[in-house]
């Protein structure tokens, strides 16, 4: 083959010009950590990596989501076990004074029974950074509405009513929330509920249990006729009788609240387990994607390596080459 | 044969070297010239003389002037070239459009959208938090100026390209002047040296090799050296005369779609002829013109429509969801009616694009609860949550996938161009290099020949001083 000037020349530009884009490439590769540096270097490769950041995404949202949820649900946890414990306490209250020994105190362990209703008032109001957690999706005071004789905008209220026969007291508990459940996407296929309603906890209308304290507390506090109980005035065996009953029926709520803690217990394991598994998810998917997208800096830093060998002979066997002419010969 | 002979011989022979140094003076004055074709003198025997029943040489004389351009490998490398200039321009223009959507990097529209997305799941933690809908609102005010500015900044690349399609039209129609010139001067190269008649083609090929880098050219020859040039198999130039391109914009009254088209037009017969150029920068900026970055496309593949079938997928399917839902302060039915997206009728593009006013700084308004006063109700904004697995979101693809699908398929075409542009680089280098074989200048040869012709010239003198010293001596033979 004939060797013309222009074929040296270009030839030599063109080889350096390959050179120097390769070198150029791989100095961003190391510069940026990134393999793909254009959309043309690896379409399919970036397409995989594109679905892998989604899925991190998508994972590292729903392990968000379910950690702020377990902390709601370990409030409400909490509360369901001190309501819980409160229940037992009046029970034990409501077994003490059918003891004789109680006789003369019966009235005080009535008021101490309504003092305790109204702690339990207190927790069923409770609210986890600011939302109410038994209102069902009325979780907010501004969304409770009130009518009189109600007299606040918390979801549970103890109002002070007529007495009657049947409620010497008058008292009577009201309940303005809802009992909708309050759902979260747990992962992309499935919900989960994570609330406990009011009649769930506290039975029909979300104060059945309330009316059995209150029907407790009438029976301690309240003669079988309707006046107030005094030291003087022991319990009857019909008034005995009903705080049995009604202690029974205590217990058997508070195993259905034992019922629901241990329910929302095991959710918010479960939830816990399905974060778990997401971390180790999302560390597997970063795994699949530094494969596909990240520079092997090995391999760079070898390529570039040879690259600026290439250039700097190049360059200087290049100007030599170029030089040289019989011209420079000839005298 | 007389003495004076020796001395015709002898000026014929300097004539002839000095010939030879000339060519060889312009080959070397043109080492670096574009498109320059080397040439040689051919020095041949002048008729001889028949003297004494024998044939006696009379010296030498320049025969002609050799050029070495072939044109296969002129018309292989205007192919190629032109091939090559369509590659090179798709590369130039996809990376364009790559850096218009930020990929591939963090910055992208996909992973502005996963996070709107994912804002609606992670308020229903707890709805009635202004926090997390003020969130809302923050993601999605971050993904529609995303979107309104990669839809601006894709119309300028579009607009950018009406501009090239005329500048390559008015670079076209100057080429085709100057090669119908040039046409002209070597048909009429019976009037002109030799040299002069190589440099205008050699010039000329210049200028179609130009020509087809920008359209894809197509040529044959005259009998009379001129080249008739085609364009889609229409007649460019024939001759010395040639036809004009001419850009015409084309507006299409039923869908509102503008597209630019090529005409030759014959000014002398005034008549206009679409063409469709297959090759070269003008065909490439067409394509990505009428095809890539035409919003209402609806044959190939358009970035810009794709960019805004998403949008509108989106921006609906949300509405849709929000239309029946309440804020925190609605507590009464029916629903307000509130949309998330503007423009609340008809398609809803990546331009046009933006958040509702009635929810736009009122993060309570944000519609989420299914039910009237129930803020803790999230129902919808879960829903919405729902919408980046939702598999019939669009082509019956999650919201993901097309996006992926959307842009592994402009990588692709990223990489045909690119690849292309490679590929056609080689074959252009390889034919360009075998052509240079042929028609280049290499300094080294030239050096040789300039002494050859520099000692044959020494020796011509010498003949002629020879044969001067033999004349003076005949003359002073009688003094």
């Amino acid at each position: 083959m004939r060797i013309s000037n222009g074929l040296t020349v270009n030839t030599y530009l063109r080889n350096l010009d390959n050179i120097q884009n390769s070198k150029y490439k791989n100095e961003i590769r190391l510069s940026t950590g990134k393999n793909i540096v254009n959309l043309a270097d690896a379409p399919e490769k970036l397409v995989r990596v594109k679905n892998m950041d989604f899925l991190i995404a998508e994972n590292e949202k729903y392990k968000y989501i379910i950690d702020q949820s377990i902390r709601e649900m370990q409030a409400s946890e909490d509360k369901l076990q001190s309501i819980s414990d409160k229940i037992g306490e009046i029970r034990q209250l409501a077994v003490d004074a059918t003891h004789a020994g109680a006789a003369g105190n019966t009235y005080s362990i009535g008021v101490y029974v309504r003092g305790l209703l109204e702690d339990i008032i207190k927790d069923a109001n409770a609210d986890f950074n600011g939302k109410l957690l038994f209102s069902g999706t009325k979780s907010t005071v501004d969304s409770i509405t009130h009518e009189p004789p109600q007299s606040n905008k918390f979801p549970f209220e103890i109002v002070q009513e007529q007495s009657t026969p049947d409620n010497p007291s008058g008292l009577k508990i009201y309940f303005k929330g809802n009992f909708e459940d309050r759902i979260i996407n747990k992962d992309s296929k499935s919900s989960e509920k994570i609330n406990v309603t009011a009649d769930e906890m506290f039975g029909s209308g979300g104060i059945e249990f309330f009316e059995n304290i209150i029907k407790v507390y009438n029976v301690l506090a309240y003669n079988p006729d309707g006046s107030p109980r005094q030291a003087t005035d022991p319990l009857s065996k019909f008034d005995v009788e009903k705080l049995n009953d009604l202690q029974a029926k205590l217990a058997v709520t508070n195993e259905n609240l034992n019922n629901l803690t241990a329910q929302i217990s095991a959710r918010r394991n479960r939830m816990e387990n399905i974060s778990s598994q997401m971390s180790e998810e999302v560390i597997r998917y970063k795994e699949l994607k530094t494969v596909n997208e990240d520079t092997d800096y090995a391999k760079v830093i070898m390529d570039l390596r040879l690259e600026e060998i290439a250039l700097q002979y190049s360059l200087q066997i290049g100007s030599n080459l170029l030089q040289k002419s019989l011209m420079d010969f000839l005298s | 044969m007389s003495s004076f002979s020796a001395l015709e011989i002898g000026k014929r022979a300097l004539l002839a070297q000095r010939f030879g140094i000339e060519v060889t003076s312009n080959n070397i004055a043109n080492v670096n010239t574009a498109g320059y074709s080397r040439r040689s003198a051919v020095l041949g025997e002048s008729s001889p003389l028949f003297r004494n029943g024998q044939f006696i040489g009379t010296g030498a004389v320049a025969q002609k002037l050799r050029t070495f351009r072939e044109e296969f490998f002129d018309r292989e490398l205007r192919s190629t070239v032109a091939r090559h200039s369509t590659f090179e321009n798709d590369e130039k223009i996809f990376q364009r459009i790559e850096a218009i959507l930020a990929e591939p990097s963090e910055l992208n529209i996909h992973n502005d959208l996963n996070s709107f997305l994912s804002a609606f799941e992670e308020l229903a933690i707890k709805p009635e938090d202004i926090g997390l809908r003020e969130n809302i609102l923050s993601k999605a005010q971050t993904l529609v100026e995303k979107l309104n500015r990669t839809s601006e900044q894709l119309s300028e690349a579009r607009n950018e390209l009406a501009t090239q399609i005329s500048l390559n039209v008015n670079q076209i129609n100057s080429l085709l002047a100057e090669v119908a010139n040039l046409n002209k001067s070597i048909a009429n190269s019976k009037t002109l040296s030799q040299t002069e008649a190589q440099t205008y083609v050699d010039q000329r090929q210049l200028k179609l090799e130009e020509l087809s880098k920008l359209a894809g050219v197509t040529v044959s020859f005259e009998q009379d050296g001129s080249a008739n040039v085609f364009l889609n198999g229409m007649n460019l130039i024939t001759g010395s005369n040639y036809n004009e391109l001419r850009r015409v914009d084309l507006n299409n009254s039923a869908s509102g779609e503008i597209t630019i088209a090529i005409e030759i037009y014959d000014k002398a017969k005034d008549l206009a002829t679409r063409v469709t150029p297959q090759n070269g920068e003008l065909a490439s900026n067409l394509k990505h013109f009428n095809e890539t970055l035409d919003p209402l496309e609806s044959k190939g593949f358009s970035i810009v429509k794709q960019l805004d079938d998403f949008v509108d997928a989106l921006a609906q399917k949300i509405n849709q969801l929000v239309i029946s839902g309440y804020g925190l302060n609605d507590k009464t039915s029916p629903p307000p009616g509130r949309l998330f997206f503007e423009p609340s009728t008809g398609r809803i593009t990546a331009a046009t694009i933006k958040i509702s006013d009635d929810i736009k700084n009122s993060p309570e308004n944000l519609p989420f609860s299914k039910n009237p006063g129930e803020p803790g109700n999230a129902e919808i904004a879960l829903a919405i949550g729902r919408i980046a697995q939702d598999s019939k979101f669009l082509q019956n693809q999650r919201p993901y996938e097309f996006y992926s699908a959307f842009i592994g398929k402009i990588g692709t075409l990223s990489r045909e161009a690119t690849t292309g542009k490679d590929t056609t680089r080689l074959v252009a280098e390889q034919l360009s290099n075998q052509r240079e074989s042929v028609i280049g200048v290499n300094t080294d040869e030239e050096a040789v020949n300039l002494i050859r012709f520099q000692k044959a010239f020494e020796a011509a003198s010498r003949i002629v001083t020879v044969t001067n010293d033999l004349l003076s001596t005949v003359i002073n033979l009688g003094r």
